[in-house]
């Protein structure tokens, strides 16, 4: 199987999701290969899951004021803040029959892409189901899954570096009276790859996971068809910036 | 009275149920589910006219269905909030 990688691009939060949706839909047409791709947010952005309520999890008057993007996303779990330098996020979007059917398999089995690519630069992630990687007992790496039309689409955080304080200011908590008790809270219970060694730069990173995603496989550096282009403008203007998608729930 | 609960599911997600009016809930959280239709089930069972039994069968089924995932929470701490609510 010949897979397509992405290489790094920069986009706001919603070109990033309707160039996954896109992608997703172009697989499925059989008109584009599989697909790993990886990629930033600028303005930086708060993004919610699937079944989550946009105005119980973000505060948007904040987010606003710092220009924030936010958004929802097309996968599941938790609401998560994407900082411009603190993060580099992939997405695997793939015919689902190349994948174990068993949710939590498959998520193993991308993240043991991840795994290998901490392993390089000397960083032991394991694997915590559901869905998280850990260092020691610190989460590194969130990421989350969708199964649409018979392709699988998987996107996930690494962390370069991290501001638990400005993603508390940007994230809504049940008493304010416990803000900092539960910033200290997150500290210990999320960290980076600059928190466990200051020396490595983005570009390091981001080469070592591009050799993990793509060991052991077929593929080419390739760009987005002019159809996956196309529909993602749509899904821009139709989907993802609208209160009709991002207020769902 | 509440029309508002949640519960951080022991190995699980977060599970929030809304009570929007007598025949309409809503379910939210971070928790994962293929397809994402089952959601829109669960919550139609919920506002059905049903004993506690015939709910949590009929709830039961959903999770049971070969076809659906739902990871992060069971029947039963979905049962558990809707009578918080009730």
């Amino acid at each position: 199987m010949l897979w397509r990688l992405i290489p790094l691009e920069i986009h706001n939060a919603a070109t990033n999701m309707a160039l996954d949706e896109a992608c997703l839909e172009e697989i499925h047409a059989g008109n584009s290969k599989p697909t790993i791709r990886f990629y930033r947010w600028q303005p930086a952005a708060v993004s919610i899951g699937y079944f989550q309520n946009l105005k119980r999890e973000i505060d948007l008057e904040n987010c606003a004021k710092l220009g924030i993007d936010t958004i929802r996303r097309q996968t599941g779990g938790g609401a998560v803040y994407h900082d411009f330098e603190g993060e580099l996020t992939y997405s695997v979007i793939a015919p689902l029959d190349i994948f174990p059917k068993n949710i939590i398999e498959s998520y193993q089995e991308i993240c043991g892409w991840l795994i290998n690519g901490f392993q390089a630069l000397g960083i032991e992630a394991e694997f915590k189901p559901i869905n998280d990687l850990i260092v020691g007992d610190k989460k590194i790496s969130g990421n989350a899954q969708v199964r649409r039309k018979g392709v699988l689409l998987q996107h996930g955080t690494i962390l370069y570096k991290i501001d638990v304080k400005k993603m508390f200011s940007l994230l809504k908590v049940p008493d304010e009276k416990i803000r900092d008790k539960m910033i200290k809270t997150v500290e210990e219970r999320i960290t980076s790859m600059t928190n466990i060694n200051p020396q490595l730069t983005f570009d390091q990173v981001y080469e070592a996971f591009v050799n993990s995603f793509t060991a052991n496989k077929d593929f080419e550096v390739g760009k987005w068809s002019d159809t996956e282009l196309e529909l993602a403008q749509k899904l821009i203007a139709d989907k993802y910036n609208t209160d009709e998608w991002n207020l769902m729930r | 009275m509440t029309n508002f609960v949640q519960v951080k599911v022991t190995d699980g997600k977060l599970l929030q149920l809304e009570k929007i009016d007598a025949n309409k809930f809503k379910i939210t959280g971070d928790f994962f589910c293929h397809p994402p239709e089952a959601i829109d089930q669960l919550e139609h069972i919920l506002a059905e006219p049903l004993n506690q039994t015939e709910k949590a069968e009929k709830l039961d089924a959903i999770f049971k269905n070969p076809e659906t995932d739902i990871i992060g929470f069971a029947a039963s701490d979905l049962l558990s909030l809707y009578n918080q609510l009730i």
